[in-house]
């Protein structure tokens, strides 16, 4: 016996084609699918180093704090890759033959007044309200896993917000950060770091980019300004320029050589 | 054409013929210092008893001028610290000193090998207030004041280094002067040779050095080890075991004198001694708001042992009871003079504190420490000031204070303490 086939009312299947319909154009509004937060923040990280390729910039740091005099840092920062790089101490006079050197997860500093390098960590003060993990490291993707929180709206710029957390066993500047992400095109806009009890640090704005001609045009990030969470508007501008692409000796990046290459 | 003509042609010659004339880089920093300096006395310790054995210090003026060239012409570097200082003090005249710090050649045969030859200091040990890793050990006078502390002529040495990824590897012959002096004028002895050899392994967050010596013709194994346990916190060991100790020790001798036999008091070095062991823990921790803290404890195991500071301090009352001695007051006086020499870390055992801050008061940098001596009570502290002028300029201002239990070690040093204000140009 053939099974039977119930008879449809006209009414009843327009009525269920429109549910249908409602609940097909409802669905994305209600459930987005999540943006891939781990591709977003390797396209972010593409603004700041050169993906994976030996560089060299001078790094102007400026500390503005209310009542008090500015105070300027010039340095010269090599990156050999995002976890090995060289900083050294160019001006003003009375901080010049200082250097920093980032090697894994390893941060050694080196003055001319002591001759000998001291272990240091991330979050030791380099100038103003920048740490020396600031400027060491250059790629938030090694260092810290993370999480599509949400899209949010920044100063008037559509953005993608994400929760970064260290990753076990690397030495991560911070334990957590949340970064604000322009939707189009990835550029880090904002980023607000925590301490590990989860008070607020600073925060972070990415206010300037710009084409480098070494390395076809790239838009790179050239100006962030940190502004200090304790609310005494306390600020540091960190101003990059002279960006080159050439390949840098590997030894220059030991210990042993801290205190030679001064 | 005379040889005094001929010596700068000569000179421009082979400077023009050195890889230096081709360098990639070259750089020539230089500063001039002009402090004050004032160490009000202690003139009446066990040790300096009515300020009869060491000099009461008058204030004195120091004018210093600091050269660091360097110049890298690729495979061949040279780097040097050069100083011309020179002291004035109320009543008299050191007069000046031109010395070396540092002038090193560096010859680079391969990206991994490199030969050092020159005078530089052995900065060797992870640790902030002492490194017992070190088997070259110089003058350490106080804690904050560092550029002035370790301002001494470098040590000869040639060295060969091997650097590879994570391991660098070096052998070193040295000609090394060991110093038994913290306080008042070093007890230089005889230069003698050594070799050194040291391996350095780096982990993922932390570093490992061995090193194997021979400083004072005896046998030295030196580890130093440091890590970084989160972006806040680092902690560090060192330890240092020498062949034999090498500390000077009171000794009483009878001697034949005109009415019977007399004690002498020397400080003498144990020929049959044993090993020692010194060793430091420590870390350092930066607090959210951005303040260096450092906290280190240490065992000094040349230092005296209770029983042995009895004997210094016992025979010392008993010396200056016989100082006026017309046939042996010198020699009392000798020994006096010799142990004033070794006060600041004749003990055992030890903690140290040091707090840094940048901009803690105004413009002012601030660094505060404090050392005290389990062993007997012993305290020193001191603070420094530092305030930038300019991009180009500096003034400091340190203030060290020695204080503790009566008898205790800083209560000997015969000084309460030391003031100095500095303003250093930078070019």
């Amino acid at each position: 016996m053939l099974p039977r086939i119930r008879s449809l009312h006209p009414l009843r299947v327009a009525r269920t084609a429109l549910l249908a319909l409602l609940f097909a154009a409802a669905l994305p509004a209600t459930a987005p699918a999540a943006p891939d937060a781990v591709a977003l923040l390797e396209r972010a990280d593409g603004y700041r180093n050169f993906r994976g390729k030996p560089f060299a910039f001078d790094l102007g740091l400026t500390s503005i704090e209310p009542g008090e005099s500015e105070r300027s840092f010039r340095l010269r920062a090599e990156i050999l890759d995002p976890h090995t790089s060289l900083v050294s101490y160019i001006g003003p006079a009375t901080e010049r033959g200082k250097a920093l050197l980032m090697n894994g997860s390893n941060l050694w500093f080196y003055s001319p007044s002591s001759s000998k390098p001291i272990r240091i960590t991330p979050q030791q003060r380099l100038l103003g309200e920048a740490s020396n993990g600031d400027v060491a490291s250059t790629d938030f993707s090694g260092d810290y896993t993370p999480v599509w929180l949400a899209s949010e709206s920044v100063d008037g710029v559509a953005c993608q917000k994400l929760e970064l957390t260290a990753k076990p066993g690397t030495l991560a500047t911070y334990q957590k950060l949340h970064l604000w992400l322009r939707s189009d095109d990835a550029r880090p806009v904002k980023a607000d770091f925590f301490a590990p009890s989860g008070k607020l640090l600073k925060t972070a704005y990415y206010r300037r980019y710009e084409p480098v001609a070494a390395a076809g045009g790239k838009p790179q990030l050239t100006e962030i300004e940190i502004v200090s969470a304790a609310g005494e508007d306390k600020r540091t501008l960190m101003r990059y320029e002279n960006f080159s692409l050439a390949p840098l000796a590997p030894e220059r990046f030991s210990l042993g050589n801290l205190g030679k290459s001064r | 054409m005379s040889a005094r003509r001929l010596a700068p042609v000569a000179a421009a010659a082979l400077w023009s013929a050195s890889p230096f004339a081709l360098a990639d880089f070259s750089d020539w920093p230089a500063s001039v210092e002009l402090s004050f300096e004032r160490d009000p006395a202690h003139a009446d310790t066990r040790l300096n008893p009515d300020g009869r054995i060491v000099d009461t210090p008058d204030p004195s003026t120091r004018a210093a001028l600091r050269l660091q060239p360097k110049l890298d012409g690729g495979d061949v570097s040279l780097r040097a610290d050069l100083w011309a200082e020179w002291r004035e003090e109320d009543s008299i005249s050191d007069g000046g000193r031109v010395f070396a710090q540092e002038a090193m050649l560096d010859l680079r045969f391969s990206p991994a090998v490199t030969v050092s030859g020159g005078v530089a200091p052995f900065r060797w040990g992870t640790a902030y207030v002492w490194n017992p890793s070190n088997p070259f050990p110089d003058e350490q006078r106080n804690f904050t004041d560092r550029a002035r502390t370790w301002r001494a002529p470098g040590t000869p040495q040639l060295g060969l280094e091997w650097t590879g990824s994570a391991d660098t590897i070096g052998v070193y012959g040295v000609s090394y002067r060991p110093t038994t002096a913290l306080y008042g004028r070093p007890i230089d002895l005889d230069r003698e040779p050594a070799v050194a050899v040291r391996w350095r392994h780096q982990f993922e967050a932390a570093d490992l050095t061995l090193t194997f010596a021979t400083p004072e013709r005896e046998p030295f194994f030196g580890a130093a080890l440091s890590a970084t346990v989160s972006d806040q916190l680092e902690l560090h060991a060192e330890a240092g075991v020498r062949g034999k100790r090498q500390t000077l020790l009171p000794v009483a001798r009878d001697i034949p004198g005109p009415g019977g036999t007399v004690p002498l008091y020397t400080l003498e070095r144990d020929d049959d001694a044993g090993r020692s062991l010194q060793w430091l823990v420590g870390g350092q921790y930066t607090t959210e708001g951005l303040t260096n803290v450092i906290v280190e404890f240490y065992r000094n195991g040349e230092g005296y042992s209770d029983r042995e500071y009895d004997h210094l301090l016992d025979y010392a009352d008993d010396a200056t009871a016989r100082l006026d001695d017309p046939l042996f007051g010198g020699a009392y006086a000798g020994y006096l003079a010799g142990a004033n020499a070794l006060t600041g870390m004749m003990r055992r055992n030890y903690g140290f504190v040091r707090l840094s801050r940048d901009r803690a008061i105004g413009d002012f940098d601030l660094r505060g420490y404090w050392r005290y001596g389990f062993d007997d009570g012993s305290s020193l502290g001191g603070v420094a000031l530092i305030h930038p002028l300019g991009d180009s300029a500096r003034v400091r201002a340190n203030l060290e204070v020695y204080g503790g239990r009566a008898d205790s070690e800083t209560r000997l040093i015969p000084s309460r303490g030391s003031a100095v204000i500095a303003l250093e140009m930078l070019f």
